[in-house]
């Protein structure tokens, strides 16, 4: 991991001395004018990696704090001293390390142990108060039972299915809720790596001050019916994808391409007939250039169709606020040397892999479909 | 010119050394502890000052309320170098809906989030060594500029 970690550092390095620099154009006095740089510039960073102790609040401001604020939450989960209370070191360290699969809290496999715990201690010193330990040891319920007593006490705010309180994330921003935390997809792999039985326990025990999660034990459950819940919530363990498969490449194209039968006026024409026809709002068309030099100046023959289905648009920012990166509803029309024309399009099935937010996945196909529809109407 | 380019080495060596393990966020995200408006001027001004020109700003958040649905104050900002989008356009018409380049901002209470594709994810997709250098001098640029953005150095038109 820390030779991984070194390599990257020392190909970046590379990689940007070559982007950036004017180096000599002899090929052997380059190759060693530049292994001389990275050497150097790569023993620069290191030793102030190696030096230092990381340092936790730099660090929480560099990966956490646009999500999670300083203690305040938005788009991540708020982190104020009452809701860490009843989670141990070793919870807030995993979920550093593992994120949850699938939804917008990122894994940071690349972090050192000494940049986690770093950030857990910042993190921890806003209360002054050490976190909790925890034993090992699991606990052997009956999740049979425990399933029973899951669909009477948790689910209304877990889910049926343990996903959670419902879309989204955290207190994401403009967005009504039930709760001031989202009750967590206990079915997460990450969460299950990260929160051990004792833990679970109890949290159900205790409840979680400054949220919606009670004490189950002032509600009436016994000790071995808090026993059974965690032996249930475990067992999605074994349903669940592995914590592992977070992230990692994709096969899907970045953009789609389609070849059109018209010339490029028409093509335009018939794009946006047939955005009328499913209810898209078209948005002024744009030349590619436009705004980027005078107007006597840009290529003629790129026009982006924009459109919106503010409809489904909104279904998606609840689930990603920060979906206008993408922008995916433009189509570009291009005309090329030869005077064929093709539509191009972003391939709106990237999206949740960009993400890493699985609950676009559906909504992403559902516009992929739609514009695949359009495509073909527009190109028939 | 001096000023910034100090600043520009200065980001540059804190970005090296804290930052160079986050390099394989998909998304890159900050917080700017000042408000919209003022975030908004001084994103303008920092895609300016790093030789990008700002194409035009596209208003979400009006349709979204036109139609009824409850959202705060949320921009995508459109910027690009002329000669890079009609050269990479041409050459590379798959990188089209990647551009010209975007910022997205939007309000959350009295600060601001800015996020913004890293350029670099998208080099495990195309796969081409030529690309992967205009994708990581895209990074560059945007980590620095979502940097003076989080650090508020950029002019924010006090």
């Amino acid at each position: 991991m820390v030779c991984g970690t070194t390599l990257l550092v020392y190909q970046n390095i590379k990689v940007y001395l070559c982007t950036f620099c004017n180096l000599p154009q002899d090929p052997e006095y380059r190759r060693m004018l530049l292994r001389f740089l990275a050497v150097a510039l790569f023993a620069l960073v290191m030793s102030s990696h190696v030096a230092a102790a990381p340092d936790g609040a730099a660090l929480y401001e560099t990966h956490c704090a646009a999500c999670h604020q300083v203690s305040g939450g938005g788009i991540g989960l708020p982190l104020a001293a009452s809701k860490m209370a009843t989670v141990p070191d070793d919870y807030i360290k995993l979920t550093i390390r593992h994120g949850r699969v699938g939804r917008i809290m990122p894994a940071f496999p690349e972090l050192s142990d000494a940049q986690v715990n770093a950030i857990t201690a910042y993190i921890r010193s806003w209360s002054g108060v050490a976190g909790p330990v925890y034993e090992d040891t699991p606990i052997n319920g009956n999740p049979e039972r425990g399933k029973s007593l899951y669909g009477i006490y948790c689910s209304s705010c877990h889910a049926e299915d343990g996903s959670g309180e419902g879309l989204g994330t955290g207190v994401t921003y403009s967005r009504g809720r039930n709760f001031a935390v989202m009750p967590p997809a206990i079915t997460n792999p990450g969460f299950l790596a990260s929160a051990s039985d004792q833990m679970i326990r109890q949290v159900i025990m205790l409840g979680r001050p400054g949220t919606a999660m009670q004490s189950f034990l002032d509600v009436g459950l016994k000790q071995n019916d808090i026993d059974d819940l965690v032996s249930y919530i475990r067992s999605f363990e074994s349903r669940q994808a592995s914590v592992d498969r977070a992230g990692g490449d994709t096969e899907e194209p970045a953009a789609l391409f389609f070849d059109s039968p018209y010339d490029f006026d028409s093509t335009i024409m018939s794009l946006k007939s047939a955005l009328e026809g499913r209810n898209f709002r078209h948005l002024p068309d744009r030349h590619l250039e436009k705004g980027l030099t005078g107007d006597d100046r840009i290529n003629r023959r790129q026009m982006t169709i924009r459109y919106c289905n503010f409809e489904l648009l909104y279904r998606m920012m609840r689930v990603e606020p920060r979906l206008g990166v993408g922008l995916p509803c433009r189509i570009t029309v291009v005309e090329q040397d030869d005077g064929s024309v093709r539509l191009i399009a972003m391939n709106m099935r990237l999206i949740s892999h960009l993400f890493n937010n699985d609950q676009l996945r559906d909504l992403a196909d559902e516009m992929h479909e739609i514009q695949l529809e359009i495509i073909d109407e527009a190109l028939l | 010119m001096i000023r910034t380019a100090l600043l520009r080495l200065v980001l540059l060596s804190s970005m090296l050394a804290t930052s160079l393990p986050a390099l394989a966020q998909n998304i890159l995200t900050v917080r700017s502890g000042q408000d919209f408006e003022r975030s908004m001027t001084a994103l303008k001004s920092s895609i300016e000052s790093h030789g990008y020109t700002v194409s035009h700003v596209q208003r979400c958040d009006s349709g979204l309320t036109g139609l009824g649905y409850e959202t705060d104050r949320y921009r995508v900002v459109f910027f690009g170098k002329l000669d890079e989008v009609r050269q990479l356009s041409a050459d590379y018409p798959e990188l089209i809906p990647f551009l010209p380049l975007k910022i997205a901002l939007f309000a959350e209470g009295e600060q601001t989030i800015i996020s913004s594709i890293n350029p670099v994810s998208l080099g495990a997709i195309y796969r081409d060594a030529d690309l992967d250098i205009q994708f990581r001098r895209w990074e560059n640029d945007l980590r620095s500029i979502l940097l003076e953005l989080q650090r508020g150095a950029a002019g924010a038109g006090d």
